[in-house]
């Protein structure tokens, strides 16, 4: 791996981990390539922030492992989390009687690429008050110290699990545009978990569903867009989803003369598999990341 | 310039901005040799990777619509005017969009020409 | 633009610099404590002496050794070793940032040691006292003896005070069984109790005389060797792999 078009950033090979009864992960194969804003969704479980910290070791899977730029995570953890920036899912920090400027000092020293001009300028773009004790700060104000942690040296890989979490509306939108900022100047490939897939949605062009630890789609936003699509058909009397078909959701009209459907699968062939029913297509529209990611994710649960 | 982006269609986003783009020309906020936005500036004001808004300038240049002087920017081609080419792209991205509309709401393609033709002669009165 | 090839790695002597810095700001309520405690001391000893009283024994002992076997619970007591800490998250090898933190409070637990050995000297001209049988009566060595061996518990057991009570409370039974036991002689020797339980006595008794060279030399290599490979295999714990 060294910046060829089509190398991945980040690589796992079956990994799987279990908390107990839970399945965080079950032989997921994520493959995120380098440049990539790849938004990794799913119901709330331990996967997606498992996943992450397979990636900095700090937990160790059951089985499989995972690649960073080419080195693996745990043979080569130094020099991997050399090159990530991790924003936790918790915003506490560790050493709370630290004020956040010595807190920044810290960090800096085992960062070599650490930049100071653009920590400065992180600083006062987030609104972080460095005489603050970092135990005292808010959870907006400590989430918005974390972005600059993870920003200040530049890292090749960001991994952000729930990033926007804590921080009021409007503080959301400027940190996602001093990210999109920020990508602008750095190459680099970020992973993103979250809920909030809505305000992810510009800036992902990549998506990886997890659901009950097995990774059910992976694919660029431009697939997805072509793949799950919302179909309005009218119906004859008695007509029946034809079975063959990868349906998430359904709703017909009280007459049932009028169904709509989402379903997963490139346009064409569904559009002919539910006029070959009898169904007559009259609208297609593709659907927002949120409602598309579902889809999978709610057709698991129908199987 | 401003740019708006419509999280409800389903083009992808560099599309949406090329029309943006387009659209600007044509209607006359963004004029031959005006500079064009940064791929940064961009990318922050909409919340969008980098990579799509390069990717969008890519195209428009490809295009020929705008071209890249060194170490100053993106701006507009001079060869470009209100003219007719812009126009009629941009009014093929209409058209689609009131056709699918149509289709949508089962109004034929006669019954919407005379109906867009009626509500523009109500409006220059 | 950055060459993922060659991502530059923090250079050792800075992180443990670093690491001395940031021990300092964890110990500070502990320096605290301490001199509050040296303050009160010194005012309850100088104000005997004046009286006229002795105010100082030679035959005083001074509990270093529990002292610093408790310092590296407050030195890790931001990080949770088992867990996500911060900590893990950096770029360097963990067995050896784990040996460095351990190796900053030692320095500072010396640092403390010193002062206190300063602080002894100087009373022991007041008082008139012996200052070499007094300051024997300082188990340094077994000072960072049991600093070292905190170290390994905090830094190789999930949970440190679990293990702490469950042993005191394991040797606690165990004298109260010898003890019980004690009619029936040959029962409790067999179980081991007693002999454990007399072991006890007997380290703590030899803490209490000063040692000829030998003694002590032997006693000091037993104990620091203890404390270093206890906390060796405590750090390999966090080796990646």
């Amino acid at each position: 791996m060294n910046g060829l078009p089509g190398s991945f950033a980040v690589t796992t090979h079956g990994l799987s981990m279990r908390y107990g009864r839970e399945t965080a992960l079950a032989g997921v194969e994520l493959r995120v390539p380098e440049g990539a804003v790849y938004v990794l969704v799913g119901a709330n479980g331990a996967g997606k922030s498992t996943a992450m910290k397979v990636l900095l070791n700090l937990e160790r899977p059951e089985a499989g492992r995972a690649e960073v730029f080419g080195l693996d995570s745990v043979s080569n953890g130094p020099a991997v989390r050399a090159r990530i920036g991790y924003i936790p899912e918790s915003h506490e920090h560790d050493y709370k009687w630290l004020t956040a400027g010595r807190l920044m000092e810290h960090a800096a020293v085992h960062y070599p690429a650490w930049d100071r001009e653009y920590a400065a300028h992180l600083i006062k773009t987030f609104d972080v008050r460095l005489p603050r004790k970092v135990g005292t700060l808010s959870k907006g104000e400590s989430r918005r110290l974390q972005f600059v942690l993870a920003l200040a040296h530049r890292p090749p890989l960001l991994l952000l699990d729930e990033p926007t979490d804590g921080l009021d509306p409007i503080v959301r939108n400027r940190t996602l545009a001093q990210l999109a900022e920020h990508l602008a100047d750095t190459p680099t490939t970020v992973v993103i978990a979250t809920h909030h897939v809505a305000e992810v949605e510009s800036l992902a062009d990549h998506v990886g569903v997890l659901s009950e630890g097995r990774l059910v789609a992976q694919m660029t936003r431009d697939e997805l867009r072509r793949t799950v699509l919302r179909y309005r058909i009218e119906v004859p009397e008695g007509w029946q989803l034809p079975r063959d078909l990868r349906i998430a959701s359904v709703r017909r009209s009280s007459s049932g003369r009028e169904v709509q459907c989402s379903t997963i699968g490139e346009q064409h062939d569904v559009t002919a598999r539910l006029t070959a029913t009898g169904a007559s297509v009259r609208d297609v529209t593709p659907l927002p990341l949120e409602e598309a990611a579902l889809a999978f994710l709610t057709e698991e649960g129908a199987r | 310039m401003i740019v708006n982006l419509d999280s409800n269609d389903g083009r992808p986003l560099y599309l949406q901005i090329m029309d943006e783009v387009r659209r600007a020309v044509v209607v006359g906020t963004l004029r031959a040799e005006d500079p064009l936005p940064s791929v940064r500036e961009l990318a922050a004001e909409l919340v969008v990777n980098p990579r799509t808004v390069s990717q969008a300038y890519q195209e428009l240049e490809r295009e020929g619509f705008i071209y890249v002087r060194r170490g100053q920017g993106t701006f507009v081609s001079p060869a470009v005017r209100r003219g007719a080419t812009e126009r009629r792209s941009l009014a093929l991205s209409v058209a689609k969009r009131a056709l699918l509309e149509a289709r949508r709401n089962g109004v034929g393609v006669e019954e919407l020409v005379t109906m867009i033709q009626k509500l523009a002669a109500k409006e220059d009165e | 633009m950055t060459d993922v090839n060659r991502r530059a790695m923090p250079r050792w002597r800075n992180v443990v610099l670093e690491q001395i810095r940031i021990v300092a700001f964890s110990l500070r309520p502990v320096a605290l404590v301490i001199a509050a405690v040296l303050g009160i001391g010194t005012v309850l000893i100088v104000g005997e002496i004046l009286g006229g009283g002795p105010g100082f024994d030679s035959r005083d002992t001074f509990p270093t050794a529990l002292f610093s076997f408790l310092v590296p619970f407050a030195v890790w007591r931001a990080d949770r070793p088992f867990g996500p800490a911060f900590l893990w998250t950096l770029p360097v090898d963990r067995r050896r940032l784990a040996l460095a933190r351990v190796f900053a409070g030692g320095l500072w637990l010396i640092a403390v040691l010193a002062l206190f050995v300063s602080w002894l000297l100087s009373l022991t001209l007041l008082a008139r006292v012996s200052p070499m049988q007094t300051l024997a009566r300082v188990p340094l060595i077994e000072a960072v003896a049991t600093y070292l061996l905190g170290s390994a518990l905090v830094l190789g057991l999930r949970h440190p005070l679990r293990w702490l009570l469950g042993a005191a409370g394991v040797f606690l039974l165990m004298g109260g069984v010898s003890q019980a036991l004690e009619p029936y002689y040959g029962v409790s020797t067999l179980l081991g109790s007693r002999a454990l339980y007399l072991a006890a006595q007997h380290t703590w008794a030899v803490w209490k005389t000063p040692p000829g060279f030998s003694q002590w030399a032997i006693s000091a290599s037993l104990s620091l060797g203890t404390g270093l490979a206890a906390l060796w295999l405590a750090a390999s714990r966090h080796k990646e792999n």
